[in-house]
């Protein structure tokens, strides 16, 4: 089996829902910024990750999420995060994102957050 | 019955190429030597294994500029009084101490997403040893 899977699709109202399998890392990473960063181009800047089948997260893969934010957020757009498991919390708490990125724990909040 | 008792003191090394793809290896060799030695908290083993996993990424990013042509010594030591990890490596040397923390709000204005796995490890770990020995091998201990 693959150490990494992602899928993602388009939601009503510019949403982009990103959800990941497996082990996000100095390895990994690359797919989730690919990923993100074709949706950008297209002028796309909502995203709900679901995180609850991560695994693991090192500093790389949380890495693309602190560069994102800053492109999303300057397009009226944000990051939502869906349900981290907590070794992927913890890394989060560490690095002071908890702070920053919004943590819901289903679908239904993260979409409301974009209505508030 | 005689039962089977835990050695006091657990001595584990893996080698592996200079190659990112080895990680998920590197970690679960951690998850394995922390198993085996029973004597580290749950809570610790993520800890552990985030550490040793920042230490071997700088190394094969910087100390080998993502070359595969080196390799990294990791050997795993506990015994009652501490876990020490020590990474070998013949990469760049560097100056742990010359890396300032991140300033995330910072980082996130620039659109910058590297520079955090330092921090990381000092934030998991009670202290980071690092040496030069033989004018050619740099060594990490955590």
């Amino acid at each position: 089996m693959a150490e990494f899977q992602i899928t993602s699709q388009k939601l009503p109202n510019n949403i982009v829902a990103v959800s990941m399998k497996g082990f996000l890392d100095a390895y990994t990473y690359n797919e989730l910024e690919q990923t993100i960063n074709s949706y950008f181009n297209q002028s796309i800047y909502r995203f709900v990750v679901d995180l609850s089948q991560v695994e693991y997260i090192s500093s790389a893969g949380a890495g693309v999420f602190i560069g994102a934010i800053g492109v999303a957020q300057e397009n009226q757009g944000n990051i939502v995060l869906i349900r981290p498991q907590p070794n992927v919390q913890e890394v989060f708490d560490l690095l002071g994102l908890s702070q920053i990125f919004k943590i819901v724990d289903n679908m239904d909040t993260a979409l409301k957050a974009f209505k508030e | 019955m005689k039962l089977k008792t835990m050695p006091d003191t657990i001595n584990e090394r893996l080698m592996i190429p200079s190659d990112l793809k080895f990680l998920g290896l590197v970690r679960n060799f951690v998850i394995g030597v922390l198993h085996q030695s029973n004597k580290v908290a749950a809570e610790k083993q993520n800890k552990i294994i985030l550490a040793v996993d920042e230490a071997v990424t700088n190394i094969i990013e910087h100390g080998y500029d993502c070359q595969k042509t080196g390799y990294v010594d990791i050997q795993i030591v506990i015994d009652t009084q501490k876990i020490q990890v020590n990474l070998l490596n013949n990469g760049k040397s560097f100056n742990p101490t010359a890396v300032k923390a991140p300033d995330i709000i910072e980082y996130i204005k620039n659109k910058r997403r590297k520079g955090f796995g330092l921090f990381l490890i000092k934030q998991v770990m009670d202290e980071i040893k690092y040496s030069i020995n033989n004018g050619e091998k740099p060594v990490k201990s955590y």
